[in-house]
């Protein structure tokens, strides 16, 4: 069965009735999703299903301490680990933690092939890129033996960099930093994108809003493992989950009403982001090269 | 001490052939498909070939990117092409993709590769863990400081190669896909539309502007390692990476000759090596954006952004090219670049030309015409050039006192 698995933005929403959440380590994370310290784990283990996310890329002084969080974490009642940065792999196969590893380089989860590879050292889910179409999507299912975790709902990151841009800038114009969070906007875009600075550096976040809520009728008939739903800036997150249940359970009761379902995906937004449109870069001037 | 590699972009085959020429011990180019720059000419399976030929003759190396993001159907035509490339005798392929790289050691098991900066490695444990999948060489992160590089090296014993010069992408190479959210072109395929050079209002999180002068912007300076290459010589990198595929062949020429010296003069005395600061004026001149050491010694900060508009200026100093020397007559054949006149003061420089200046005291045009100016791109021309020029010398306005 389908599990739903939330980013949630505060402790909150933990409390919602969902199948798992992905919860990030304070300075070991960049998702946009809740943090905790480390110190702090159990308290939100309760009857709860809970992956980590370490996902950001380490600096080698950062390598000590990272090794010895993933020593926590084994013996944590955790479903798994999310990384981005190898190293974590390179550690956890060093020192034979049993972990459960999902592999979640944001935007490079992009194919069966490398998904393939990943299963074949050992690593068997991974989070799909949101910005893949559907058929990708099904098509990576149909050829990979691994879970899969794909984004379905929410506003997810699209850039992150180790540089401090909105500190460097305010510093520039000679004012005050006084916030985590501030918009960017271009009148050739005409969008508000969120940007969240950090001591980690700076993370840029799609201002539109992806609804796959149509789209996951498909991803329920092909066997995906996890939809990801994704709380950060959206308020009314348990209409969301809500809405997304009810359509999984119309699935399970075989009893898809598509007007039903386009009616509470019209509650959602209208943004399908990927789900439905390619990417442009450079037609293949010939295949034969 | 061991040698270390100069490594120049080349967007083509006159670029490659003019790196080559100017010192570069080694290219990268795209072939027409899976390279991360699919707007720039890139090279045919033949040119490749006449690459490798040409590279081989002068005992260079030449590399191939096939560095993009694959998506599934992005793999079509793959196995054939690393077949092809590999039996025409590319030296090494660039790649990052995971999936990428399993195929190229099942196809050609023999062909070296290195792991692309897309991959964002920047730490001694993921090189490890590129180094167990058979990776002969890791491009590293353009965010590693000096200590890291140090570090990693010590520790892994890989081959390490780093950008010493160029643009920089201001996120994580490979994590950046604002191109692909603001402009439906993929970034990690090639079409990337450079969102980070664009201006942005910037709001709080109350929707309130914050007012200034001056637009937000996430443009970055360019990197230049110029004073710090001995230290990274001695640090024990084994390849110096040029930026620039789609460079222009004078700014190509230009950079990579002045690196070479560099090079070379400190592996020949280190002890007595004394940098040169004209070579930093070579570079500042050539570059049409301000250059910085980025990570390399500090997090950077303010002073490595640019906020007053990152204006791009066609150069119109490089002035001709040596195509022939008469060394009787002592009458140099050019092919002009851009204007010059008769009066004016031009610089000489070339692969083993050692740099010069002369006055032009006259032109003369294909029909043995007098003229006073050069004003017409790619004509031939002769002037007077008392001292030896050779084919393939550069004439540029002045830049050193």
């Amino acid at each position: 069965m389908n599990k739903i698995c939330l980013l949630p933005k505060n402790e909150e929403e933990l409390n919602l009735n969902v199948d798992a959440f992905i919860i990030g380590i304070k300075d070991y994370n960049v998702l946009n999703t809740l943090e905790i310290e480390i110190e702090k784990l159990d308290n939100y283990l309760n009857n709860r299903n809970i992956y980590i996310s370490l996902n950001k890329l380490f600096h080698n002084n950062e390598l000590e301490k990272l090794n010895n969080l993933l020593k926590i974490l084994e013996n944590k009642k955790i479903k798994g680990v999310i990384f981005d940065d190898v190293s974590i792999y390179q550690l956890v196969k060093e020192n034979n933690y049993n972990i459960n590893l999902i592999w979640g380089n944001i935007h490079q989860v992009t194919s069966y092939k490398s998904i393939n590879e990943w299963y074949n050292l050992g690593v068997k889910m991974a989070i799909t890129s949101p910005d893949i179409t559907l058929n990708e999507i099904l098509e990576i299912k149909n050829n990979t033996k691994s879970q899969l975790f794909v984004p379905i709902y929410g506003k997810f990151e699209i850039f992150s960099s180790n540089r401090f841009l909105v500190k460097s800038y305010f510093d520039y114009i000679n004012k005050n930093k006084n916030d985590n969070l501030y918009f960017i906007d271009n009148k050739l875009i005409n969008q508000k994108y969120p940007i969240y600075e950090d001591t980690n550096g700076t993370r840029i976040i799609n201002g539109s809003t992806m609804n796959g809520l149509e789209e996951y009728i498909l991803l329920l008939k092909n066997d995906i493992e996890y939809v990801i739903i994704n709380s950060f800036l959206i308020e009314n997150i348990k209409e969301v989950v809500n809405n997304f249940k009810k359509v999984r359970e119309m699935f399970e009761n075989d009893k898809i009403d598509m007007d039903k379902v386009e009616q509470l995906s019209k509650e959602l937004g209208n943004d399908k982001v990927f789900l439905n449109k390619e990417t442009i870069y450079k037609v293949k001037s010939d295949v034969n090269e | 001490m061991n040698k270390v590699e100069l490594l120049a972009p080349a967007g083509d085959l006159e670029r490659l052939k003019w790196a080559l020429m100017y010192g570069a011990d080694a290219v990268y180019i795209g072939g027409r498909n899976f390279s991360l720059r699919a707007n720039a000419k890139n090279f045919s399976i033949e040119e490749i070939k006449e690459a490798c030929d040409y590279a081989h003759k002068l005992n260079k190396k030449v590399y191939v990117t096939i560095n993009i993001v694959f998506h599934n159907k992005d793999y079509e035509g793959l196995e054939q092409y690393i077949k092809k490339i590999y039996n025409i005798g590319v030296d090494a392929v660039i790649v990052s993709d995971i999936g990428c790289i399993n195929l190229i050691k099942k196809t050609c098991p023999d062909l070296e590769i290195h792991l692309s900066t897309q991959a964002s490695c920047m730490n001694k444990e993921a090189v490890k863990f590129y180094k167990n999948l058979g990776i002969k060489r890791v491009v590293l992160a353009r965010e590693c400081s000096k200590e890291e590089i140090k570090n990693i090296i010590e520790e892994t014993h890989m081959d390490t190669e780093c950008f010493i010069h160029g643009a920089m992408c201001v996120g994580l190479s490979g994590r950046c896909v604002l191109s692909n959210y603001m402009t439906n072109r993929d970034s990690n395929r090639g079409g990337c539309s450079q969102i980070c050079r664009w201006d942005f209002d910037l709001y709080d999180s109350n929707n309130k502007e914050i007012e200034s002068n001056t637009k937000f912007t996430m443009c970055s300076k360019d990197l230049s390692m110029i004073e710090y290459i001995p230290e990274m010589i001695d640090l024990g990198v084994k390849s110096f990476k040029i930026e620039g595929r789609m460079r222009s062949i004078y700014y190509i020429a230009s950079v990579v000759h002045t690196y070479r010296k560099i090079i070379d003069e400190y592996m020949k005395d280190k002890d007595n090596f004394k940098f040169n600061k004209n070579y930093q004026k070579v570079l500042n001149k050539v570059a049409n954006r301000e250059n910085v050491a980025q990570f390399f010694h500090k997090k950077p900060d303010v002073n490595e952004q640019y906020y007053l508009g990152r204006v791009e200026f066609s150069n119109q100093d490089f002035l001709g090219i040596i195509l022939d020397y008469n060394k009787e007559e002592k009458i140099a054949t050019i092919e002009q670049r851009n204007y010059f006149k008769v009066g004016d003061e031009i610089e000489m420089f070339g692969p083993n030309t050692e740099l010069f200046k002369i006055k032009v005291n006259e032109i003369i045009d294909e029909e043995g015409n007098k003229i006073d100016v050069a004003r017409h791109p790619k004509q031939i021309l002769k002037i007077k050039i008392d001292k030896n020029v050779n084919k393939y010398d550069i004439m540029r306005i002045p830049y050193l006192d």
